[in-house]
């Protein structure tokens, strides 16, 4: 089976500094796939050269099993949606225009979108459940619910495959598990393939079928976050002693779980006082 | 967008043809609504003539020329300003940004130096106008991009060198002749309009509106930021070249025939963002229409409120600035 998007021994570097090197990733129909690490390890680096947005170095990304770079802007546009982290916005668009926006690559250059682009949108609305957000300014909603819009604009290019960067870093907890949910139901309802670039380690246990560890621009382990996330490599990759547990989440089966220590974290730091 | 702003959108066209209309009156030779109504239709049906020619020639070489290159001129400054809000994503941002006004000034300054002959004047504007705005571009690209910072910068040099050189061109002018002659230009003003400058800039303003019209729901997602428009499949160095270009034109085009006219282009994209709203595919024609209306409002003035005519670019910014901060005070911040 061609992976849907591939990426094969890619390295990046910006003004002679190299980014990250060798890397090599597939994400296939409907998974979900969370790319865990450090601040400035390059994952956000990675996303982009994913979408072609930045040019890899060496190597090269395949979307559908073709060459990124055979692909137009708005084909590509039609297959990859890419939600950013935290958008500012000047001009207090509604949220349904915003969403709307989304519809570029499936409008002709000189086009505005029509009544469908408008029902694909209103749709997409729908999906992350924020139909009644669609008058209102996209500078006056929450944190939670712009990056809900900022989903169902990515869905209404109705993509294949859905990069996101730190999707749930600037919300509260009920928020986080809104957009992760959210994130599910795409995998399973739609078969969208999901990329994730995120902090939390908890999250990717919670619903990815992979992960990868990248630090200093490498990928240190990469495979079912399951057999990955352990205590020691969550040390060697943030320097923070953890536990991971399984806890029985009320049925027959068990979640694992990340329990961060802090009283261990203290002993390095007190080295460093001594 | 609401129900009132839709019907706004609707209504707004009207304005700058009413206003048009009741312009043919303002002025020194006096014109009765039943005259002009016979003169206008004496061009489509056959009424034989019991007026003086020189009603004639008050109203299609002088009013007529005026009233259009107003409109054309407010117009075209609006929505070259609304766009280039949207694309430099920031409301403070005026079509001169990239240095077309003082490349303008200093084009037009050198016309009188060397010639004083009103076409030599108009080219040299034009032509000015447009090289500054390309070597802003020019300086700008890095990397086969365009970032924003980096065009606005250049702007900034490219605006501060022409300025200079307009300041030594002041200052080598000839006191009793040359210097009145281009202090007077850099005032702007719509006096001295002929048929002719209609004819020949129209067309070029006209072909710069159309080509932002055709793309204004595009400059939405440019406001969006490069990696976000970029995400969704737009060429954005393709897009903001045509946004670039187009607004050139029409600004290099209006400053070339009635001189400098400030603060058309910053203020009416934000009475027609507090009248229609954000989106640019509405936004563009409101601002055009509000555009229009104002600087036809404001040459009105111009000519009617002293003997002497006062320069429009004083009016502009007299009755502009203080209508901008009024509205400012109500919307309670501004840029919706």
């Amino acid at each position: 089976m061609i992976s849907r998007l591939r990426l094969e021994n890619a390295a990046f570097s910006y003004n002679q500094q190299p980014i990250f090197s060798g890397l090599t990733l597939e994400l296939q129909a409907g998974e979900i796939f969370c790319l865990l690490g450090p601040n400035g390890c390059g994952k956000t680096t990675l996303l982009r050269c994913l979408n072609g947005i930045l040019p890899l170095k060496t190597g090269e990304v395949t979307l559908q099993g073709k060459d990124l770079h055979t692909f137009s802007d708005t084909e590509k546009a039609k297959q990859i949606g890419f939600v950013f982290q935290d958008e500012a916005l000047l001009f207090p668009y509604p949220v349904l225009e915003i969403v709307r926006m989304g519809r570029a690559p499936h409008l002709g250059f000189f086009a505005t979108p029509s009544q469908r682009d408008t029902e694909i949108a209103e749709a997409a609305l729908e999906t992350v459940g924020i139909a009644h957000l669609r008058d209102k300014a996209y500078t006056e909603i929450s944190g939670g619910e712009r990056q809900l819009a900022l989903i169902a604009r990515a869905l209404a290019q109705e993509p294949q495959i859905l990069l996101m960067d730190e999707p749930t870093s600037h919300l509260d907890y009920g928020n986080q598990m809104l957009i992760l949910k959210t994130i599910q139901q795409l995998s399973y309802e739609r078969n969208i393939s999901v990329l994730i670039a995120t902090h939390f380690p908890e999250h990717a246990l919670l619903v990815s079928n992979k992960v990868a560890l990248m630090k200093d621009g490498e990928f240190m382990a990469e495979g079912h976050a399951e057999s990955i996330i352990t205590a020691e490599r969550l040390k060697m990759l943030y320097n923070v002693n953890v536990k991971v547990v399984s806890v029985s989440n009320g049925e027959n089966t068990t979640t694992k779980a990340i329990v961060p220590l802090l009283n261990a974290l203290s002993s390095r730091e007190r080295n460093v006082y001594e | 967008m609401t129900k009132k702003q839709k019907t706004i959108a609707i209504l707004l066209p009207i304005l700058p043809l009413t206003i048009a209309l009741l312009s043919f009156f303002f002025g020194r030779y006096p014109i009765s609504p039943m005259l002009l109504i016979r003169v206008l239709a004496s061009r489509v049906v056959h009424i034989t003539p019991d007026w003086p020619s020189t009603v004639e020639t008050v109203i299609f070489n002088i009013r007529l020329p005026r009233i259009l290159m107003a409109m054309g001129v407010g117009a075209g400054l609006a929505i070259s300003g609304a766009a280039f809000q949207g694309m430099f994503q920031n409301p403070l941002v005026s079509p001169d940004i990239l240095g077309v006004t003082a490349g303008a000034g200093f084009g037009a300054a050198l016309g009188i130096l060397i010639s004083g002959n009103s076409i030599t004047i108009q080219v040299f504007a034009l032509g000015f106008g447009i090289l500054a705005v390309a070597l802003s571009y020019t300086i700008s690209r890095v990397y086969k991009t365009t970032p924003t910072l980096m065009l606005v910068l250049s702007g900034i040099v490219i605006g501060a060198i022409f300025s200079a050189l307009l300041s030594l061109a002041k200052y080598v002018a000839d006191p009793n002749q040359k210097l009145p002659a281009i202090v007077f230009w850099l005032m702007g003003s719509l006096a001295a309009i002929s048929k002719r400058d209609f004819i020949t800039t129209a067309p070029p303003m006209l072909l710069g509106m159309v080509g932002l019209l055709a793309v204004r729901w595009r400059i939405n997602l440019l406001s969006m930021g490069d990696e976000v428009a970029q995400s969704l499949g737009v060429r954005t160095e393709r897009l903001k070249a045509i946004v670039i270009i187009c607004s050139t034109v029409v600004t290099a085009s209006a400053v070339s025939v009635c001189g400098i006219i400030g603060w058309v282009g910053l203020v009416i994209p934000h009475v027609g963002r507090m009248l229609v709203g954000p989106d640019h595919k509405v936004l563009l024609p409101a601002s055009m229409a509000l555009g229009a209306t104002y600087l036809l409002v404001i040459d009105n003035l111009a000519r009617t409120i002293t003997s002497a005519e006062i320069p429009l670019g004083i009016l502009t910014a007299i009755v502009g600035a203080p209508f901008f901060a009024f509205m400012l005070r109500k919307t309670q911040g501004g840029w919706r």
